[in-house]
């Protein structure tokens, strides 16, 4: 994938396929331990097969198809980048997959446009809770799709208006961070 | 173009000889070590230049359905990887030649990107 | 956007954008479009024609639409990929998407009621 934003729209993806309601999407960069952390947690129904089988890019779960590449794929793309990529159960109850990466690596893929990635998600899931931590060294900026959707008046509270809002307040949140590119 | 005449012409070193069958149409060509990219833009049949030799490679060319992986730049996969290769039909050569070479030479054979 | 709202006009404006938004998520409407969002999906492009999908059919101002989203549908040489459910229950899968094929679908299929012919998937 030529942005992150795109690796994790696909985690995203595993986690609505394993009935997930709550998503929690986090994106920490500390620029001076040159590290970038991205976490994607679900309360889904967690992950059925060993850990070894997700990232088999020859193993799939999904019926008809051979291979399921996603992670296999980010994993990839971190450990070009200097770092790796970890799957362990999530205290939100389901799994956690976490990626780390060197900010500075030459290697590093753009987070690209996350704003878009996290709304479409948000506009096509109307029973899904998606939070998005966001931190760069200074105090954490949390949007929160549940709290998004509280804030506009009811007859308001359609998907795209809330999508957008969600865009927007995610925009805010990414504005003061290095590894957007 | 048959696979066998690519082989022969750019003198590609052999890495999976155990799929000896070579008298296979090749149906275009593709660059890219961004193997998202191979995955959406390859060919299907065609032959795909790359520096990249992970695991992911042989999977993608499964999945892209390709006739064969031409690593460039000297590169070489793993024992393992190649074995993998061996496994699921999918044909490797390696070559020292940068893959901006291997596409140039291809090119100059007949051989086409994919049509948009 | 500003992020505070400092007076009430600013407000009454707010509430008339969102207002204005479409419902393309809630409710029952007539056109389902389910955009295919496998890893073969996303690495064609599917979130921009999903972005793409917003966009449109906010310009279009169809209000008739529900926006979907699924996995890998097996056809991944012709990612990107949406298919189309139209009021009569009738299947349409579109494939090879851009920004422009987007544009033309919404305002030829989804607003005109005429499916486009050139970028159909034939079975």
């Amino acid at each position: 994938m030529r942005e992150l934003s795109l690796h994790i729209l696909d985690v995203i993806e595993n986690s609505i396929r394993a009935g997930a309601s709550i998503i929690s999407v986090g994106i920490v960069e500390d620029v001076a331990g040159d590290v970038l952390e991205i976490t994607v947690e679900d309360n889904g129904s967690g992950l059925n097969i060993p850990v070894e089988d997700a990232l088999d890019p020859f193993h799939t779960t999904k019926d008809g198809k051979r291979i399921g590449l996603g992670l296999s794929l980010f994993q990839a793309a971190a450990e070009q980048a200097g770092g790796a990529l970890t799957i362990d159960k999530s205290d939100l109850g389901g799994v956690a997959v976490k990626v780390t990466m060197s900010l500075s690596n030459i290697d590093r893929r753009p987070l690209g446009d996350l704003a878009a990635t996290l709304s479409s998600v948000v506009c096509t899931n109307p029973d899904l809770d998606l939070w998005c931590r966001f931190s760069s060294g200074g105090p954490e900026c949390v949007v929160r799709v549940s709290d998004v959707a509280r804030e506009l008046q009811v007859n308001e509270r359609c998907g795209l208006a809330i999508a957008r809002r969600v865009s927007e307040k995610i925009r805010n949140g990414l504005a003061g961070m290095s590894g957007r590119s | 173009m048959k696979l066998a005449k690519i082989v022969n012409q750019l003198k590609l070193d052999r890495m999976t000889p155990e799929l000896s069958n070579e008298d296979i149409e090749v149906s275009g060509g593709y660059i890219s070590d961004l193997l998202s990219d191979v995955m959406a833009n390859a060919p299907r049949g065609g032959v795909l230049v790359t520096i990249q030799a992970h695991l992911n490679v042989i999977a993608v060319a499964v999945h892209a359905e390709l006739a064969g992986v031409v690593f460039a730049a000297g590169r070489r996969p793993e024992e393992a990887v190649r074995q993998k290769a061996v496994e699921e039909g999918v044909r490797l050569y390696t070559t020292g030649a940068s893959a901006f070479d291997v596409a140039g030479r291809l090119y100059e054979m007949g051989l086409r990107g994919s049509q948009q | 956007m500003a992020n505070k709202i400092k007076n009430p006009q600013e407000l009454a404006a707010l509430k008339e954008k969102a207002k204005a938004d479409l419902d393309l998520r809630m409710g029952p409407k007539e056109i389902q479009i389910t955009v295919h969002m496998g890893t073969c999906g996303i690495a064609a492009g599917a979130r921009d024609v999903m972005a793409a999908l917003m966009d449109e059919l906010t310009t279009a101002g169809a209000q008739n639409v529900t926006l979907h989203q699924s996995g890998c549908l097996g056809l991944c040489d012709r990612e990107p990929m949406f298919t189309l459910v139209d009021k009569a229950g009738q299947e349409f899968r579109y494939g090879k998407l851009t920004k422009k094929k987007v544009h033309r679908i919404v305002q030829q299929h989804v607003v005109g009621g005429s499916p486009v012919a050139d970028d159909l998937i034939q079975a």
